[in-house]
């Protein structure tokens, strides 16, 4: 069986040599694959086929072709090379901030008040004090509180009347009720705020 | 631009910016149009009008792909693989094809057979395969190495002469007859 490395010289043997020029090794070797007439066919047919070659006169490339191509490549570069521009990245990116920062100047000219931010606070924060008279401030402003509340109500009532009605629910502990009036009435009255004028018009305005 | 190597022909080429590009390519055009020509008339069974249609397509893949080529390969073995190739699905396309080939074959359009021994070794050319006629034109009429034909096929030098070898005996049987 013809191995392929036979083959190879084998080959290397028959388009270079005729069989009388080889010697007496490489006889011995072509002799395994083949017999001489095969061998000298071989080597016949390779030699005439090169000169069937070289005798064919040479065809020459069309004229139009250059011309054809010369009109692909103006083409090309009018449509296809405009598209294959080649553009360092920084100035894509440059390009897009620019693009971003015109459009969001124009967008927030025309809506200025679009970005204003409402804040509300509307956390009390009430400190907590074992003084008597921090405790007294405290439970004014959370009366405040109930005050703004009650207003709120679309039936104005009295804050006597939110209380009866239970509409206003107050932790009598911390927060003033007005079973807490009287005392603080009687407050007023043994002189221990009565330098406050602020929780003096508070007592007055409750009686 | 002449002392210049093909790859660092196509290398100009493919730089989009490089206002030499179009010398380039029309300078590779020159060194192998006539060459390409030559391998695509006998690989096409001497099919002339085919022969100059195919060369035209090939620089035209060119134009459009210069990418497609590797600036470190050699550039002799890529323009002919893409030939070779060309050649390759033209012939695999339909049994219409074969019988308009087999047909060429016993006309030889475009060439002056002189001799009876030329006419007969021409048809047994045209009878041959496709590879194996595309071999025998490179190695015989083209006159390129073993190592230059290993890059065209991707394939090593010693089955390049193995296939060399059942081309050569495939074309004895036939002329030999």
């Amino acid at each position: 069986m013809e191995t392929n490395h036979n083959l190879e010289k084998i080959y290397q043997l028959v388009e270079q040599f005729d069989y009388n020029e080889l010697i007496d090794a490489d006889k011995s070797f072509v002799l395994t694959q083949m017999t001489v007439n095969e061998y000298q066919n071989m080597h016949d047919t390779i030699n005439e086929s090169k000169n069937y070659f070289a005798n064919k006169p040479e065809i020459l490339p069309d004229d139009s072709i250059l011309k054809s191509l010369s009109d692909k490549k103006r083409k090309k570069n009018i449509v296809v090379r405009s598209l294959n521009y080649r553009m360092q990245l920084y100035k894509v990116a440059a390009s897009i901030l620019i693009i971003l920062g015109i459009t969001f100047m124009i967008f927030y000219k025309s809506n200025p008040g679009l970005y204003n931010q409402l804040t509300i606070h509307d956390t009390i924060y009430i400190k907590k004090t074992d003084t008597v008279l921090s405790m007294i401030k405290d439970t004014i402003q959370v009366v405040k509180n109930i005050i703004v509340q009650a207003q709120q109500v679309t039936e104005v009532k009295s804050v006597n009347t939110l209380f009866a009605n239970n509409i206003i629910k107050a932790d009598c502990n911390k927060e003033i009720c007005p079973s807490d009036v009287d005392k603080i009435t009687r407050l007023a009255g043994t002189n221990n705020i009565s330098k406050d004028s602020f929780l003096t018009d508070f007592v007055v305005s409750l009686k | 631009m002449q002392s210049f190597s093909d790859e660092q022909l196509m290398r100009i080429y493919q730089d989009e910016q490089d206002n030499q590009r179009q010398v380039a390519f029309d300078c590779l055009y020159h060194r192998y149009a006539k060459a390409i020509l030559q391998f695509l008339y006998f690989s096409l069974n001497n099919d002339y009008a085919k022969a100059q249609d195919f060369l035209h397509d090939l620089f035209v893949k060119i134009i459009e792909k210069p990418g497609s080529f590797d600036s470190h390969q050699n550039f002799k073995a890529w323009i002919y693989r893409i030939a070779s190739n060309m050649c390759k699905n033209e012939f695999r396309r339909s049994a219409i094809n074969q019988k308009y080939y087999s047909h060429l074959a016993n006309t030889s359009e475009g060439i002056v057979i002189e001799s009876e021994t030329e006419k007969k070794l021409h048809t047994c050319i045209c009878q041959l395969n496709q590879e194996h006629r595309s071999l025998i034109t490179l190695r015989f009429k083209m006159n390129l190495t073993i190592k230059e034909m290993s890059g065209i096929y991707e394939c090593p030098e010693g089955t390049i002469k193995s296939r060399l070898f059942y081309a050569t005996k495939e074309l004895t049987k036939l002329y030999k007859l």
